[in-house]
């Protein structure tokens, strides 16, 4: 399966990584090399089947409508690079 | 538009949804996208939603699923935000309610569907502040057809969901706090018929904006039309102070979210039991409840507007009512409609109070010494005034301020007496033809008494008095009264 050098820009792009041209095309061809490997599992003959599309059960009985504490201040802002006044703080961007 | 669910915890984890208010301090490892975090959905904020499909008529499915949103930003720790997309729980559903004209609408809804609240960003220079207290708070977004013809109706049409999810217990329709926040599209139809460009305006916090806002954005987009350019589709931020939309990002680039089933979440399910429940459990919606009130009680449309406007103030004119004995009701209705509507709701705003401290008997018991004349209208504010602050009886407060109305004859002749005889050369006046002295005469009864002579009886005692005396010139005024009470510095107030 082919992820062209077109689709790998895209998608860097879309996480916000910049990759030289060089570099797209290397990445493009491990990507199609790891989607070519992964598509051998649509050879399964899935009709008839319901998709899939959670591993936890239905629906959790232990959980209610009341409130715990969680992390203190501290412990929350423990692994944020930059904090001040109990904020978490980042650069300003523009929102895409 | 979107509404803060009244759940006590967040939607997929147990931090508290209120309380501390310092920043990062209702937080977890799910709230704040730690990796390997699981979220779990919080089952109140199901039956919240479920009661919303329900009271709007909506179609509700049994199985609907969660899905991810992905876009990157400092108010969403995960880069994702977890909502429902193609598999809303809810497809459908309408709202009635009515346009200023008094005529009725109807919006129709695309769907309704569950999501968590970003957290608050606070910018400041160069670096934005992230408080994610407000991460994973349960929100219920809907989502109109467009169908709304003018900004009027887009804003009788908010107030009246406000005022059904209010109702329902299910938010508390605060816009200040933000807790229901609108996103409004606007595009023009062209001479056809057929529906313009649409933009999309954010920000809108009262409903004085987003009437502002609109009028403004149809204007823009009539002139560009005019001047034979393209409406762009743009996102805009209103600016209240400005009276003016500022353009925040294109759409276009946008438009890619990457939705994803969130494979940590199984299917919300909706059993038939629980569709029951809250179809079992609706309480009358407010509009039904305005026109029963008026047929039932015999309101003016306009009092049981008011009265409806929030639930627990229908609740108490109804308990007020309920307080009064079978006979006079009916008769009461409407006095008690304007005590609750009138001073009830200016006292809840005065002191921005979001409950009634005075049970609805004791309210019903002052009313009927106002019907009855045992005290002034005057007074029973003062009363109430005092039952607000202290919760007593009103019976005590009366007493205690010795605010009993003076109505008995006796009482009232003897005052009447002492004033004319005060003020001989105004009586001759009026017995001269200066009828208008009443007035003052009046008056005078009324400091006297401290308010508590009964009007509408000392006004009669008073003309009798001047009139009956006229064929005996020549004699001050007062001489019918009892000597003894003619003597100096005895008041003759009897309570
Ligand atoms: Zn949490």
């Amino acid at each position: 399966m082919e992820v062209s050098f077109e689709d790998t820009a895209r998608i860097a792009r879309l996480a916000h990584l910049s990759f030289s041209d060089e570099e797209l095309t290397v990445l493009s061809g491990e990507l199609s090399r790891i989607f070519t490997w992964i598509s051998a599992i649509t050879a399964v003959d899935t009709s008839g089947v319901a998709p899939l599309t959670a591993l936890t059960p239905e629906r959790s009985s232990v959980r209610t409508d009341r409130p715990s504490p969680g992390l203190t201040q501290a412990e929350a802002l423990a692994n944020a690079p930059e904090t001040g006044d109990g904020f978490i703080a980042a650069p300003r961007v523009l929102r895409i | 538009m979107h509404a803060q669910l009244l759940t006590r915890s967040k939607l997929f984890c147990v931090c508290a949804t209120a309380g501390e208010d310092l920043p990062n301090t209702r937080t977890c490892p799910v709230c704040l996208g730690h990796p390997g975090a699981l979220p779990v959905l919080n089952p109140e904020a199901a039956r919240m939603a479920v009661r919303a499909g329900t009271a709007f008529g909506g179609a509700l499915h049994h199985t609907s699923r969660f899905a991810r949103k992905h876009y990157f930003y400092p108010d969403l720790p995960k880069g994702y935000q977890i909502t429902q997309y193609e598999r809303p729980f809810c497809t459908g559903g309408a709202l009635r309610f009515r346009l200023p004209d008094g005529t009725d609408g109807h919006a129709a809804f695309e769907r309704i569907h569950l999501e968590e609240d970003a957290g608050k960003l606070l910018h400041d220079g160069s670096r934005v502040r992230a408080d994610y207290n407000r991460s994973g708070i349960p929100l219920l977004e809907i989502v109109t057809q467009p169908v709304l013809a003018s900004p009027e109706a887009a804003v009788a049409f908010l107030q009246e969901l406000r005022r059904v999810l209010m109702y329902l217990g299910i938010s508390d329709g605060s816009m200040e706090r933000a807790s229901f926040r609108c996103d409004a599209n606007v595009s023009l139809r062209d001479n056809s018929g057929t529906p313009g460009q649409r933009t999309e305006i954010k920000n809108l916090n009262s409903f004085r904006h987003i009437e502002h806002a609109l009028h403004w954005e149809i204007s823009r987009q009539r002139e560009l039309h005019a001047a034979g350019m393209d409406v762009q589709p743009v996102t805009l931020l209103w600016d209240e102070a400005g009276k003016a939309g500022r353009i925040m990002r294109g759409k276009e680039s946008a438009a890619d979210y990457h939705y994803l089933d969130d494979p940590d979440l199984p299917e919300m399910s909706i059993h038939d039991e629980e569709m029951e429940i809250a179809a079992g459990s609706l309480p009358e919606l407010p509009l039904i409840r305005a026109a029963r009130f008026v047929a039932a009680f015999g309101l003016t449309k306009y009092d049981a507007d008011v009265l409806t406007g929030a639930r627990l103030v229908a609740d108490y004119f109804e308990e007020i009512l309920a307080s009064f004995p079978d006979g006079i009701r009916l008769s009461m209705a409407t006095a008690a409609a304007h005590w609750v509507g009138g001073e009830v709701l200016a006292m809840m705003k005065e002191q921005a109070s979001e409950v009634i401290p005075v049970p609805a008997s004791h309210l019903a018991l002052l009313l009927e010494h106002v019907a009855a004349g045992s005290i002034s209208r005057t007074a029973s504010k003062q009363v109430f005034d005092r039952m607000w602050r202290s919760g007593e009886h009103p019976d005590h407060v009366i007493a205690a301020l010795d605010l009993r109305q003076i109505s008995d004859a006796d009482s009232l002749r003897t005052l009447a007496g002492q004033i004319l005889k005060a003020h001989p050369a105004q009586v001759q006046a009026y017995r001269d033809g200066k009828k208008g002295l009443l007035g003052f005469f009046m008056q005078k009864i009324l400091v006297l008494s401290q308010g508590k002579a009964d009007p509408l009886m000392s006004s009669s005692i008073l003309s009798a008095l001047l009139e009956s005396e006229r064929q005996e010139p020549g004699e001050s005024a007062g001489r019918r009264s009892d000597p003894e009470e003619e003597i100096p510095g005895r008041g003759g107030v009897r309570p």
